[in-house]
């Protein structure tokens, strides 16, 4: 039997075919796609872009609230003296303190020095 | 190739191939087993159904290959293949093991066991293919238990699946 003999065959319109297979194999391609999505993970690498989307949006949000965060506390330092003689005169006690702090320091050091000269004279000269 | 050209291509061959099983198989059920068959070879290789210029001659050649095949695994005398029987243009359409009939059976079987309104919303899901919104439509459910109920269905069956194969 040659393949033109199948073609007549399969043309034979007389030969009654079952009503209902079309819809059959409708039914079965449908459940074949189905299943190959279910394989691939079609739906869930669908989820996953969603996911990946979502992501992105949750950084740039998070990067938005933190650049705020951070622009609003370098804003500019707010006036803690309202009189200027009262701050003028916090500021001098300040810095006495700190010259005062600073001598201790250097009379330390230069004692600290004169031991050193008279215990090491040759290195220290 | 998508399952729409797929099916625009092929589906409306399906009174050809029965025809020609019929033929040659002189059983109705067999003949629709084969016509099955057919169908689910040509979906493992529709990626390579594009390079076939004539779908219908292609139909009958795998058509009748299957019904030889199905009839020497029967052992029922047959004559012997014709030499003017042109062979299968080499698209490389073979078995698949994964995509075949018994895939099919499980996922089918996986959908009959379960309970009988998720059943319903799958095989309206899988078998006719329809969308959540008609799936609700037609079950008077909301949209959204919809697609919860496919979603877990569809992991359930790929959960099955997997421990199958």
């Amino acid at each position: 039997m040659n393949l033109n003999e199948l073609e007549e065959i399969a043309n034979d319109e007389h030969k009654q075919v079952p009503s209902n297979l079309e819809h059959d194999i409708d039914t079965l391609i449908n459940t074949l796609a189905f299943t190959e999505n279910l394989k691939s993970g079609k739906e869930s690498h669908k989820a996953g872009n969603q996911l990946k989307w979502l992501s992105a949006a949750a950084t740039v949000v998070l990067m938005i609230g933190l650049g705020w965060l951070l622009l609003s506390k370098q804003s500019e330092p707010k006036d803690t003296f309202n009189d200027p003689q009262e701050a003028y005169a916090y500021f001098s006690s300040t810095m006495n303190r700190i010259a005062s702090k600073v001598n201790d320091g250097m009379d330390k050091a230069d004692a600290a020095l004169s031991t050193l000269k008279a215990v090491l004279p040759n290195k220290t000269e | 190739m998508t399952t729409e050209i797929f099916k625009r291509t092929y589906l409306s061959l399906n009174p050809l191939i029965y025809r020609v099983a019929i033929h040659l198989l002189n059983d109705e059920e067999a003949a629709k087993d084969t016509t099955q068959d057919v169908y689910v070879k040509l979906w493992a290789s529709k990626d390579k159904l594009d390079k076939i210029d004539d779908p219908k001659s292609f139909v009958i050649k795998v058509t009748h290959n299957l019904c030889i095949d199905r009839i020497r695994r029967n052992n029922l005398r047959i004559e012997e293949r014709p030499s003017d029987m042109e062979e299968l243009p080499n698209i490389g359409i073979e078995d698949n093991p994964v995509m075949n009939r018994d895939t099919l059976r499980h996922v089918v079987d996986c959908i009959n066991r379960m309970p009988k309104k998720q059943k319903e919303i799958m095989l309206l899901f899988v078998t006719e293919a329809l969308d959540y919104k008609e799936i609700a439509k037609r079950t008077g459910l909301t949209e959204l238990n919809v697609r919860v109920t496919v979603s877990r269905s569809r992991n359930q069956i790929k959960k099955e699946l997997e421990e199958l194969i």
